[in-house]
């Protein structure tokens, strides 16, 4: 219920551009852990993405919501109850339309995810912000956040790569306890 | 009208694996058994793309909008920055009527479109559906919205394209009787405005093409 008073009022605020909604119907997350690899066969994207990476899954994923965080040194593991890691990221020079993408490899019954691949697209002209809120965007989407909204945030158009109010109240409302 | 996402591929091999195929129609809802029908395992993916608000911004926005039918894929490109490889291929069409732009009907332009995965073998994995679009295959019809291509793009591409697809809400099928349809999934869920591509499904090829005809010369 907060979630649905909160979302009125962003709703109002942004009220000077069409009313375009976003919502977390896309597939989630299998769990409020989410963990993350760098998966580049490419060692020089790693320098590149991979600080930024790291920061938003600590200072905003982590920092700012219900959603536990943390950087793995495995992809599969038979030990572990979630065996695959939830995220491997790479880099890439994507087709255009250019943009980043997510892709659910291994979808569990449901609308949940096992292991997400996000790909970053390898715009080498591209400013650090520009990065970081791509990073952030796409890694949104692995919690179940929709494209649409235009209020700012990571799933907003940022720009900046900070979650606004709209993210994380999504976020709580999906993985909080 | 929201298009769920109700089960997966991986659910579906283990339902197969598990029952041996025998009770497959009775697991999958209608979507699922269409997906089965119409050719292998698919994989889903959401892909950043530029939104507009209304056909009239689009067509301004796009150096060539056709109607035409996919001649070929011709050889592109093999995404391989990662964990799995794809390959992106060089989607050839035939042009049937132009909408907008310069171009006559008969010629032939293409764009990038990342198809499918590749298996380790090289041999064709899971198709690719883009933000829930197929890749357009070889026969079919189309309306698409397209951009010349930049000239630093593509340029690994065994064919390159002549234009790349302006935005995913400009990726059209055509229907027997003459109506656009589009692919995309629409996530608004009931709150707010579907997105650009699913208001204009429905829409008479004839009003689409005037609409853009008017939005070109405005
Ligand atoms: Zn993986
Ligand atoms: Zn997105």
């Amino acid at each position: 219920m907060v979630v649905a008073i909160l979302l009125g009022v962003l709703a109002t605020a942004g009220a000077s551009s069409p009313a375009i909604a976003h919502d977390f119907s896309g597939r989630y997350a299998d769990s409020s852990l989410h963990t993350w690899w760098n998966g580049s066969a490419r060692s020089y994207d790693v320098p590149v993405w991979g600080p930024m990476v790291a920061d938003i899954m600590d200072n905003e994923i982590e920092r700012k919501t219900a959603v536990r965080t943390a950087k793995v040194s495995y992809h599969y593991r038979s030990g572990l109850r979630y065996p695959y890691v939830d995220i491997s990221w790479w880099a890439d020079d994507l087709p255009a339309p250019k943009g980043g993408k997510t892709t659910c490899e291994r979808p569990l019954s449901g609308s949940a995810c096992d292991h997400w691949h996000v790909v970053f697209d390898d715009d080498p002209g591209q400013p650090v912000d520009g990065k970081r809120q791509k990073v952030c965007h796409e890694i949104l989407h692995t919690l179940g956040a929709d494209d649409g909204s235009n209020d700012g945030g990571c799933i907003g158009g940022g720009p900046e790569g900070k979650l606004n109010a709209h993210d994380i109240a999504h976020i709580n409302g999906k993985y909080g306890r | 009208m929201a298009q769920k996402r109700t089960s997966s591929s991986s659910r579906r091999l283990f339902v197969l694996m598990v029952t041996a195929g025998i009770l497959v129609a009775g697991c999958v809802g209608a979507g699922e058994r269409a997906r089965l029908e119409d050719g292998g395992e698919v994989i889903e993916r959401t892909s950043e793309y530029e939104r507009f608000e209304s056909l009239e911004e689009m067509a301004v926005a796009s150096d060539l909008v056709v109607l035409g039918h996919v001649q070929r894929w011709a050889p592109g490109r093999t995404l391989s920055g990662g964990e799995t490889r794809s390959e992106v291929v060089t989607v050839q069409i035939i042009i049937d009527q132009v909408l907008a732009g310069d171009a006559r009907p008969g010629d032939v332009v293409s764009f990038p479109w990342e198809a499918h995965e590749l298996r380790p073998d090289g041999e064709p994995g899971r198709t690719i559906l883009v933000e829930g679009i197929r890749p357009p295959a070889p026969g079919q019809e189309l309306v698409v919205f397209l951009r010349e291509l930049p000239p630093d793009q593509e340029r690994d591409a065994v064919v390159r394209p002549t234009h790349y697809v302006a935005t995913f809400d400009g990726v059209f099928t055509v229907t027997e009787n003459g109506v656009v349809r589009s692919e995309l999934q629409d996530f608004s869920e009931g709150e707010g405005l579907p997105r650009l591509g699913i208001r204009l499904t429905g829409l008479r090829i004839e009003e689409l093409s005037r609409q853009v005809a008017q939005a070109a010369g405005s």
